[in-house]
Formats: C-alpha cells, sequence, structure tokens
C-alpha cells in the first residue's frame, strides 16, 4: 500500500513537473513566464536567465517534494499521495511568482513598450461557430451503457449490502444497503461528467478567439481553428478516460467486491487513462502550436519588410500572472497566460458565477468526499 | 476579416472601428451582405467595453454602410456598385475633403504630390477589390 502511493505519488507529481517544465516552450515567446513583452525582447538576456531560473526552480521543488514524501511515507502513509502534488504546485506557484518579477523589473526600468506600436486585433467577420466532435463523447455514452448493462444484469444477485467507497489500497471502507442509489450512483456521476465536459467542448466552440497582433491575419485564423478543436476533443478524450475508468471500478465492485488486486488495477487504470490523456492533448496542442507559428514565420517572411505590431501591455489585468481580471473586458473566458486553453475573467458577471458555481462544486465534492466515510 | 486597433492613438477606438469597416468596404473584403460580428463578440475579441463597439456601428448604421437584420445581426449595406448615396451625405463628404485638402495646401503641399496620392489611393481600392472578387470566385 505505502510503496503504491509514494510511486503513484510521484508519477502524478513527475507528469506535473514535465508539463510546468515545458510550458515556456509552449506559450508564445512574447509572453515569457506570463510577462507580456514587445517581440523584439523576447529574446533578452534577462528573460533567458528567468526561464532558466524558473526551470531549475520548477525542478528543485520537485526534488524536495519527493524526498519529502519518501521521507515522511512512514509516519503518514495516506497523506503523502494527496499532499505530495499540492506541496509541488504550492512550491512551483512561488518560483513562479519570483523568477518572473525579474522580467517585470526589467521591462519597467527599460520603458520596453515605449515607441513600440501596439495593437489590437478581431475579425469582424468570424465564421458560424460549429457543433463540437461529439466522437469521444459518444464512445463515453457507449461505454456507460455498457457498464449499466452488466449493473443491470448482475443486479439480482448482489448481496443486500455492497461496498460503495474504497480506500487508495483498495480495501472496502464504506458499505451502503443495496438501492438503485448505492449501486448505480457512480453511474449518475458518470453521466453529469460526461454531460458537463460535452457543454464544455459546446463553449470552446462558441467562445470568441484572440488573436494577437504579432501573428500573421492569416495564420490567426488556422491557429484558433486548431486551437479550438483539440481543446473539444481534449475535453471529449478525458470525458471518455473517466467513463472507463469509472467503468472500471463500478464493475470490479460488483463482480469482486473483496478483491483489493483488482480494485487497486482498476485505480491505476483510472489515474493512467486520465494522465495519460491530459499528456496526449498537451502533446498535440503543442506540436500543433509550432506548426502554426512556423507557418506564421514564414508568410511573414515572404512579405516586404513589415514588422508587425505588438499586443498592448495587459500585465495590469493579470494578477500574479495567474489571475485575469479585467472589468472592461466582456468575455467571460480569455486565453490562459502561461498554459494551455482559457481561464475566466473574474471581472465580467458571468466570469464571477462561474468560478463561485466551481468553487461550490469542488467544496461539495471535498466534503462528501471527508464526511460521507465518516458518518457510515 | 481581421481588424486592427490602436489602443495607445488619439482616434477614439470607436472611430477608429467604423474606419477599418468602411476600409474594408473600399477594399472588397467585405461586400454587402457580409454578416459582421456581433457587438459582444467584436467586444470580447478586442477585450474592450462593448459600448464602444456599440457606438462604432451606430456610426456605420447612420451613415449607411451597415443595416440591422432581424435575424443575421448587423450586415454590410453597401459597396462600390451601390445606389448613389443621399444628397445630404455627399454633402457632409465634400465639405470633410475639402477641410483635408485645405490642411495640405496649408501645410505647402504641392498640388500635383496630393492629385498623385489621391490616384494611387484609388488604384489601390480597385485593385484590391479585383483580388478580393479573384480569390472568392477561387473559393
Amino acid at each position: 500500500m505505502t510503496v503504491f502511493a509514494i510511486v503513484f505519488g510521484l508519477a502524478v507529481t513527475a507528469l506535473i513537473a514535465a508539463l510546468l517544465l515545458a510550458m515556456p516552450a509552449i506559450v508564445r515567446p512574447s509572453l515569457p513566464l506570463g510577462v507580456s513583452v514587445p517581440q523584439s525582447r523576447a529574446g533578452e538576456p534577462v528573460v533567458r536567465t528567468a526561464i532558466r531560473r524558473y526551470r531549475w526552480g520548477v525542478a528543485a521543488a520537485w526534488a524536495v517534494s519527493s524526498i519529502g514524501s519518501v521521507a515522511l511515507a512512514q509516519a503518514l502513509p495516506s497523506l503523502v499521495l494527496a499532499v505530495m502534488p499540492l506541496v509541488f504546485l504550492v512550491l512551483s506557484a512561488i518560483v513562479y511568482v519570483v523568477t518572473r518579477r525579474t522580467i517585470l523589473a526589467a521591462k519597467r526600468d527599460g520603458n520596453w513598450y515605449e515607441g513600440v506600436p501596439t495593437r489590437l486585433v478581431a475579425d469582424a467577420t468570424p465564421p458560424k461557430p460549429g457543433h463540437p466532435p461529439l466522437g469521444w463523447t459518444l464512445a463515453a455514452v457507449l461505454v456507460l451503457t455498457a457498464t449499466i448493462g452488466v449493473g443491470v444484469a448482475v443486479y439480482p444477485s448482489l448481496p443486500s449490502t455492497v461496498a460503495t467507497h474504497w480506500n487508495a489500497a483498495g480495501h472496502v471502507n464504506a458499505t451502503a444497503p443495496k438501492s438503485i442509489w448505492s449501486v448505480f450512483g457512480v453511474q449518475v456521476i458518470t453521466l453529469l461528467v460526461v454531460l458537463a465536459f460535452y457543454g464544455l467542448s459546446w463553449l470552446t466552440t462558441v467562445t470568441p478567439m484572440r488573436a494577437v497582433a504579432s501573428d500573421a491575419p492569416e495564420q490567426a485564423g488556422s491557429r484558433a481553428d486548431a486551437q479550438r478543436h483539440l481543446a473539444s476533443t481534449g475535453l471529449g478524450i478525458v470525458a471518455f478516460a473517466i467513463s472507463v475508468a469509472l467503468g472500471c471500478t463500478s464493475v470490479v465492485g460488483w463482480l469482486a467486491p473483496g478483491s483489493t488486486a483488482w480494485m487497486t488495477a482498476a485505480l491505476v487504470i483510472t489515474m493512467v487513462l486520465v494522465l495519460g490523456a491530459v499528456a496526449a492533448i498537451v502533446v498535440r496542442y503543442a506540436r500543433a502550436m509550432a506548426v502554426a507559428s512556423t507557418r506564421a514565420e514564414v508568410s511573414v517572411d515572404a512579405r516586404p519588410p513589415h514588422v508587425r505590431a505588438d499586443a498592448p501591455d495587459d500585465d495590469r489585468y493579470w494578477k500574479l500572472g495567474a489571475v485575469y481580471i479585467n472589468r472592461n473586458d466582456p468575455a467571460t473566458f480569455v486565453p490562459k497566460r502561461f498554459g494551455v486553453g482559457w481561464t475566466i475573467n473574474l471581472g465580467s458577471p458571468g466570469g464571477i458565477v462561474f468560478a463561485v458555481v466551481t468553487l461550490l462544486i469542488v467544496a461539495g465534492a471535498i466534503v462528501t468526499a471527508i464526511v460521507v466515510p465518516v458518518t457510515r | 476579416m481581421q481588424i486592427e486597433i490602436d489602443p495607445l492613438s488619439d482616434v477614439p477606438l470607436y472611430q477608429q472601428l467604423r474606419d477599418r469597416i468602411v476600409e474594408g468596404i473600399a477594399s472588397g473584403t467585405l461586400v454587402e451582405g457580409d454578416v459582421l460580428a456581433s457587438v459582444r463578440q467584436l467586444a470580447s475579441q478586442f477585450g474592450i467595453n462593448p459600448a464602444t463597439v456599440a457606438k462604432g456601428y451606430d456610426l456605420l448604421r447612420g451613415e449607411g454602410f451597415v443595416r440591422t437584420h432581424r435575424k443575421a445581426g448587423s450586415v454590410v449595406a453597401r459597396g462600390p456598385h451601390s445606389a448613389p448615396w443621399s444628397e445630404a451625405a455627399e454633402a457632409g463628404w465634400t465639405a470633410r475633403l475639402n477641410t483635408l485638402l485645405a490642411e495640405a495646401v496649408a501645410q505647402g503641399m504641392p498640388g500635383d504630390l496630393v492629385l498623385t496620392l489621391t490616384a494611387t489611393a484609388l488604384t489601390r481600392f480597385r485593385d484590391a477589390q479585383h483580388a478580393a472578387a479573384q480569390s472568392k470566385k477561387e473559393s
């Protein structure tokens, strides 16, 4: 159990670390560590030094949290799995905030934006939004239907008390009297999750994309399309992975509730599927963006000497380079500053509602996870 | 059609928006019947106040460049082949042209140069219209 938890925590943390280390290469060069700088300053020594320090800092944070968790594993085995990635994330966030400060200071002291032409850009005739791809969502629904089919078939033969909760080692730690809810509750949750992910992928198709002045206009459109497509497909893949994973645990719970080995296997499949899906999406995203930007460079070079304007400096709206608050911006979702995908505008009514609802769901999930097993 | 506005310019953003749309029509990138982004959509893309975009659209509507379609929203209403504009609108334009020419004369710009620049601009619009029509035919 302890070994499993440690290996697992190490793997999760290593994956997050890999993503954080790759991030400076994934985001556009005019946003080093989430600081907006003119294109002409993207290669400044202070920028390169800051990125190098950030990478070393993240690596050190990973080493500290990994060594710490191995050292503490004997004393607090159950805590390690949940706390280690959290400690790593907090340390990395500190590294990010500290290292980007040097770029901010250099920009301010050197007046990097003085005399630099800046533009806001938009597509005045955007194409009508299409439907998000349905393939992965349908596959997720299919897996869910198959799981329910198995459940219906074995329902009569289930004992009058069924297992409803397992700990990280695969031991049953909560049971409930047999009922539709205690047997199929996970399937109801799966359905809600699949629907929620489909809703999110629909959102990615209707959310206006924000082009950047330094991109060639003919590339901005294809870049936006690629981003949209990958985002909605990615959400479908994650929904599918969750459906398969929860289906596995349910089927094991019905057919072999006492089997620790099977439950552990189902847990491992769950995490590997979800993390693998996330990693696959990020890799595809990075590749698509790299292709889009090389194409853009070629098309800019092919023109007569013409320097494109920069995007305006909008650092004042990004608190700590991560949280966007702009009351004048009507957009609910804006492209992430240092990452993949979108984040919410906490200055817009829609963004505030979205944040509150998300917080309530997360708080509800945590309370349920802690309180429910205790009361039973 | 991608449009760019300068957030630091002395020209108000709504005026810049109006100017870019008019230039789009003149160069054939926007043709009669093209559906423009909604006010909210455009404001969300720029990240600016929707009231600013609405003001620009109101200008365009007042000048007849854009009309409101019940279903589609804002639609381009004029093009190089539209019916002649109203007398009042033409008079307004002539007055502005007069001011513009006065600036050139007052600054000592030779008359030939003014005419050459004007002819160049008109040729550029015509060529752009040609290219836009060609690329539309191909696609």
